[in-house]
């Protein structure tokens, strides 16, 4: 029963300590220009070329 | 960061061939699915139209019990999951197929994985949802809340789900562009979730082939019913739209979503709560406290991504707030996240125990749920739908603007009466319940507070008949702007403009197999 235990406290700081990592992933600024090409994908596909510069003002 | 360049030209080509019979094997390789889509958006309607208006009749037989004239089919223990079914499943779900197949496809850059598996899941998903429409009027249900349908149905649904799934994943898989948009994370969450969900809620052991009994029983049994039941508030009405919001928001205003790495947060930070919110639904029962705590404490972490989700969609439209001004579909999309929030602040306070002592078993919880299922859900499939059905039949719009406006007021005013009513009656009905006289009796009975209710009821039923005239609105422009129009494929691009580090699109397309 102990045994049981400590594995649910060890998932529950696990994903926590994991969560925590997310988030210091998504914020560090080397993902920013990924996610600035992840943000057009909506508007890769239309027929319009190129005008992206004028949607887009480097959002994150 | 690098990332794998993935083959840009497809090599996919030859297998269509033999499942699309109306265009040529070139057209088909070099189009879009739009066919399922098509065919799930205007189910949409339909569904939304008959699940609400079965709404609408055990919304009246709750003034007049009698409406119905003793028909047992059509009674309102028979008719309730019918409406509930009916608007999560046919009309929530097909606006999730139909969203999820189109949205996949655009943001890939690629044909669906198989044509003939992804109308499976149209005619299956259809027949799903006919055979609840029998079983349910007749009483055959497993008696689980908006999981009743009987265990050969759920078997139907099993196989149905993994198409799905076989079907959006393989789609992913052989995407054209560097990386999977958020909105499809949040569908695939929700397909897998809901696939999880299923599976174990449903076990049982059938007694005959229209009988089962739960594999579980006791407050287990309750337990893994509202584990299912609020994940699948959480993952088909939340995480699916979730994904309409990513996609359609940033569409329909013209601009990218207002930050990237939020929603990848916002992402994760449902999966790793949502999980646990279930206990809530059973406060003060025969569930542990300590489940119960920990299902309130997690329901109040939720406010956190839920609104985190709710401004990002609502800040998209930052410095171009005049579009709301004269834009109809963008209201429904931007007033639908006004629902989320609302809804995901009064969710995270009710599950509170004090709070739930008084709300629970009350027509709060009803309010609570419909300004979630109107307000969000519907909100933002009508949305999503009337964003897609002139791009679906060759049209530059609806057939008309004016109608969605009217759609969207009448909309509005009929979900402000239905939880505005829901609300007071049921703080009513708890105030009623929990009056004590000095000498310790109860001061109500409970027919006297079901008797206050009328007046709350009859205003229910106002915002009810409004919000299914809006669908009725709805309808017409559909038939309308598909009368004006013919169905339309769009094609694949032929390059896929390429944002990333590799020196822009300048590589010639390979050449097509003709």
């Amino acid at each position: 029963m102990d045994d049981i235990n400590f594995l649910r406290t060890l998932v529950t700081v696990a994903s926590f300590i994991a969560f925590v990592a997310i988030v210091a992933w998504a914020w560090s600024p080397k993902q920013r220009s990924r996610f600035n090409e992840a943000a057009q994908l909506p508007f890769a596909d239309d027929a319009r070329p190129d005008n992206d510069t004028a949607r887009m003002e480097n959002r994150s | 960061m690098t990332h794998i360049k993935l083959p840009r030209r497809s090599t996919f080509i030859i297998p269509f061939n033999i499942l699309h019979h109306s265009l040529s094997p070139m057209q088909t390789a070099n189009t879009y699915n739009y066919k399922v889509v098509r065919q799930f958006a205007v189910m949409t309607v339909i569904w939304g139209i008959v699940g609400m208006l079965v709404g609408v009749i055990i919304a009246a037989q709750l003034i007049w019990p009698d409406l119905t004239a003793g028909i047992s089919w059509l009674s309102y223990g028979r008719l309730r999951p019918l409406h509930t079914n009916a608007v999560i499943f046919a009309f929530g779900g097909s606006a999730l197929f139909a969203t999820s197949y189109y949205v996949v496809q655009r943001t890939c850059q690629v044909r669906l994985l198989s044509d003939g598996l992804a109308a499976f899941t149209f005619w299956g998903w259809q027949v799903v949802i006919l055979l609840a429409a029998v079983t349910l009027p007749l009483g055959i249900t497993s008696g689980k809340e908006y999981a009743e349908l009987e265990w050969p149905i759920d078997i139907l649904i099993t196989v149905v789900w993994v198409s799905y799934a076989i079907v959006f994943f393989g789609t992913i898989a052989k995407r054209k562009t560097p990386h999977i948009y958020v909105a499809n994370w949040f569908y695939g969450a929700f397909i897998l979730t809901v696939a999880l969900l299923h599976l174990v809620n449903s076990a049982a052991m059938p007694a005959s082939f229209w009988k089962s009994y739960s594999a579980y029983a006791g407050v287990q049994d309750a337990m893994i019913q509202w584990w299912y039941g609020h994940n699948a508030v959480g993952f088909f009405l939340t995480a699916g739209f979730l994904g309409i919001m990513y996609y359609f928001v940033p569409k329909q205003a013209d601009r990218p979503v207002y930050s990237y790495r939020l929603s990848v947060v916002h992402f994760w930070a449902l999966i790793f709560t949502y999980m646990w919110a279930g206990p809530h639904h059973l406060h003060y029962t025969a569930l542990p406290d300590w489940t119960q705590s920990l299902g309130m404490l997690f329901s109040l972490i939720l406010l956190a991504p839920s609104w985190g989700g709710m401004i990002n969609g609502i800040m998209t439209l930052s410095g171009a707030w005049h579009k709301l001004r004269d834009d109809p579909i963008l209201k429904f999309l931007i007033v639908s996240l006004s629902f989320y929030g609302m809804s995901t602040f009064e969710g995270p306070m009710m599950s509170i125990k004090t709070v739930n002592a008084l709300s629970h078993y009350t027509d709060w919880t009803i309010g609570h749920v419909h300004s979630g299922a109107l307000g969000w859900v519907a909100f933002i499939s009508i949305g999503s739908i009337y964003y897609l059905l002139p791009r679906l039949f060759g049209r530059e719009q609806m057939h008309s603007v004016k109608a969605i406006s009217l759609h969207f007021w009448i909309a509005t005013i009929g979900v402000v009466l239905y939880i505005a009513a829901m609300w007071i009656a049921g703080v009513m009905q708890g105030l009623m319940w929990r009056a004590i006289n000095a000498d310790g009796t109860l001061t109500y009975t409970f027919v006297e507070s079901v008797k206050a209710t009328y007046p709350y009821y009859m205003i229910r039923l106002l915002g009810g008949v409004l919000f299914f005239a809006g669908m009725l609105i709805m309808l017409w422009n559909m038939l309308k702007t598909i009368g004006a129009g013919k169905a339309y494929d769009a094609p694949i691009p032929e390059l896929a403009p390429d944002h990333s580090a590799h020196g822009g699109s300048t590589a010639a397309p390979a050449a097509q197999g003709a």
